[in-house]
């Protein structure tokens, strides 16, 4: 029995192995391409020892030499800078309008409930070309193009329908009786809210806003169309080492590599509520 | 050499059809001196453009032009596939968000037919708007009339309202290896049949691969590199009756020959490559030979921060077709004036301030090439700097006088040119990844190309 066992281990092991190499190797190709120059980079056939620079760093985070004026921010790190405002404030107010509307369709008794979670949830698969230009020229009038409120408001299509879904499944899992209890102690539904609901409810807050300010970080459309130099999000700023004729990989990896910073730390230590999150209301 | 040089691109015939189409220029010469460029004190221009070196050698000069006319300039510089994007959100809206704009005349033909550019003579003719040392005149005129059209379709290229002024011009030519050719005692080829002889030789020496040419599945292909190679063999996209000349005889042979080409003598998947592979790939050592690239990668292969070959390359003019004829296509970047816009008078004063004499010669001598100015080849210092540039002095500057002599933009305007060159350049990938018989693909292409215009 055991000899059998043995080679059906190994080779679940180098399944895991070969899985784990399939996933890891892009981001460990892309990490290795932001420490090589230029030429290093072109090379053919690839390199694979080199002598490692920070150069594409350097220029990334600090920008190109003899490019800046005084007290100027460089562009990358101004990008990084309007990624975190947008993404943030965009979490942060899904969060505050998402919590009580998810409660709303988990608990109350409004008619149509199901249609209007649908259709929160519709903002999602919609295709966000096809919102876009009537957007852009809405914007464009009212003053919004180009600005983190703007930039904030547009994102709520992305964070608010997943904080909802995920909140309400949360929401269903907790037990009624539980609410019940704060009833009969004399709580209305505001104060059973923020007393009994909320402070058990932390694991699925958290996920629900990882999870949105995850996608919300990521999406390029809006900060392409919609925002200006003012505003732009990182995942333009990625792009921006594109130039006519030629691609600077080096500056383009590095780039990558730091915006990719906070979704990598997102996903480390807050694994387990994001799972946690995920399967909510799955098995039920 | 120098004045050889000028003539030739003074005369140039980079749109052979309008070599009559009359000069400005004239009109602003008889103005007082003292040209008010504080008009729009306080107002800003939104400029959006593509991420070219223009922009690098533009960037560090705004300030002078801010502090000259108290206009504030937003430069918004974004990837080119991103800058069209955003544009056309732009223009189609009519927002009016972007004053002003990096385009070409192929992507004009859209975008006047929709009315989204605002005609530039009124701006040129008018004393009160244009500084008295413009020197319209001073344009190669091929070029600047390139931005011409009269906005019927297939038809008045070089005549009718001025949309774009030129910022820049490209056209094509073979970048070499030296080293290689002397390694393997071959000449340089000076026909598409000394090419193909020796094809199988290029990648003996010490070069990896033969050759490498931009080779995507997009309109450049026929419009761009590969049209150089058609044009020699004497194919235009339409003849002069007004019939489409995609699967004619021409067409065929060179289409094979240019596929044979790169199945001798490129890598496997050459069928993909675009710029990037194009320039990297050169610059990188790893090719004996650059076919039909363009003429401003010359900085970058020059330039030893960023290439392997910068004391190893030569440039000669792009192979002679079949019958002695060398023609080719020619890339002229411009910047138009959104319609929607509603700072346009200070749009101008930027826009002409960018494509004033001295604006010109600064850029052009950081890198942004070739200069579409008579007087910039008359500078001495970009004469100088171009004239270091190659196998031997000169070398540059003599290849790009001859291949400027016979650029030219060889296509009818039409707003849907750029999809039906696609549809074209989808029939040669056919020959190259599948082996399809290349007139059967190029009729296909013609007869889909055909339903286009109707």
């Amino acid at each position: 029995m055991k000899t059998a066992k043995l080679p059906e281990s190994a080779g679940r092991a180098l399944a895991q192995v070969l899985f784990i190499g399939f996933f890891v190797f892009p981001i460990i190709w892309i990490f290795l391409m932001s420490l090589k120059n230029f030429r290093d980079i072109i090379s053919y056939p690839p390199k694979f020892l080199f002598s490692p620079t920070l150069q594409n760093y350097r220029e990334t985070i600090l920008g190109a030499e003899g490019t800046l004026q005084a007290g100027e921010l460089p562009e990358y790190v101004r990008f990084l800078l309007n990624s975190m405002i947008i993404s943030g404030g965009a979490v942060c107010l899904a969060a505050l309008l998402g919590i009580p509307a998810a409660y709303a369709l988990a608990r109350g008794g409004l008619p149509g409930r199901k249609h209007i979670a649908f259709t929160f949830l519709s903002f999602r698969f919609a295709p966000e070309l096809m919102i876009i230009l009537p957007m852009y020229l809405i914007y464009t009038q009212v003053g919004l193009y180009d600005t983190y409120a703007g930039m904030i408001l547009s994102h709520q299509l992305i964070c608010l329908p997943l904080v909802i879904w995920i909140m309400m499944s949360f929401f269903q899992d907790i037990p009624i009786e539980i609410e019940e209890a704060a009833r009969i102690d004399g709580a209305n539904i505001l104060l059973t809210l923020r007393a009994v609901i909320l402070p058990i409810s932390g694991p699925g807050i958290a996920s629900a806003m990882i999870i949105a300010f995850i996608f919300s970080w990521n999406n390029l459309i809006f900060g392409l169309v919609l925002a200006g130099p003012n505003s732009r999000p990182v995942t333009m700023g990625i792009l921006q080492a594109m130039t006519f004729d030629q691609i600077k990989w080096g500056l383009m990896a590095a780039a990558a590599m730091v915006s990719a910073v906070p979704g990598m730390i997102a996903a480390t230590y807050l694994q387990r509520h994001i799972t946690r999150g995920l399967t909510m209301g799955a098995v039920r | 050499m120098k004045f050889d040089h000028l003539q030739i691109l003074k005369s140039g015939s980079w749109v052979s059809a309008f070599a009559g189409a009359a000069l400005l220029g004239a009109s602003a010469a008889a103005v007082s001196q003292d040209f008010d460029w504080k008009q729009q004190n306080g107002s800003s221009v939104n400029a959006l453009l593509v991420s070219h070196q223009f922009v690098e050698a533009l960037r560090p000069l705004v300030p002078e032009f801010e502090e000259m006319t108290g206009i504030t300039v937003n430069l918004d510089v974004l990837a080119e596939q991103a800058a069209n994007e955003k544009l056309l959100a732009d223009l189609s809206s009519r927002a009016g968000t972007v004053d002003v704009f990096m385009t070409s005349p192929l992507n004009n033909w859209q975008y006047a037919t929709a009315n989204w550019l605002e005609p530039l003579d009124e701006f040129i003719d008018n004393p009160a708007l244009t500084s008295p040392d413009y020197d319209v005149g001073d344009f190669f005129q091929g070029v600047l009339n390139s931005n011409r059209w009269t906005r019927v379709p297939m038809q008045g290229i070089g005549e009718g309202p001025l949309w774009a002024l030129p910022i820049n011009s490209e056209s094509y030519l073979l970048a070499y290896r030296p080293s290689v050719f002397q390694e393997l005692g071959l000449e340089v080829p000076e026909t598409y049949d000394e090419l193909l002889a020796i094809a199988d030789k290029l990648d003996t020496g010490s070069a990896e691969f033969g050759l490498i040419t931009r080779f995507d599945k997009f309109w450049d292909l026929p419009y761009l590199t590969f049209g150089t190679m058609l044009q020699s063999y004497g194919v235009e996209m339409i003849d002069a009756d007004g019939n489409l000349q995609i699967c004619s005889d021409a067409s065929v042979q060179a289409t094979d020959d240019f596929v044979t080409l790169i199945k001798t003598a490129s890598p496997e998947g050459a069928g993909a490559f675009t710029w990037y592979e194009a320039l990297q790939g050169f610059a990188s050592g790893q090719y004996a030979l650059s076919l039909n690239e363009a003429d401003l990668f010359a900085p970058v292969y020059q330039d030893p921060e960023q290439s392997e070959v910068s004391d190893d390359v030569g440039y000669a003019p792009t192979p002679l077709g079949p019958d002695g004829t060398r023609k080719a296509g020619a890339w002229i970047w411009s910047m138009s004036i959104n319609a929607a816009s509603k700072n346009k008078d200070a749009a101008w004063l930027f826009l002409s301030w960018v494509t004033s004499k001295d604006t010109m010669i600064a850029m052009n001598l950081n890198g942004n090439m070739n200069p579409v100015r008579a007087s910039a080849w008359e500078s001495p210092d970009v004469v100088a700097m171009v004239n270091s540039w190659g196998e031997t002095p000169g070398q540059y500057s003599d290849v790009t006088a001859t291949m400027a002599e016979v650029a030219a933009v060889r296509f009818p305007p039409h707003p849907e040119l750029t999809r039906m060159l696609d549809r074209w350049a989808q029939a040669v990938q056919e020959v190259y990844f599948n082996g399809t018989d290349a007139r059967t693909a190029l009729c296909e292409a013609q007869d889909d190309i055909g339903k286009m215009f109707n």
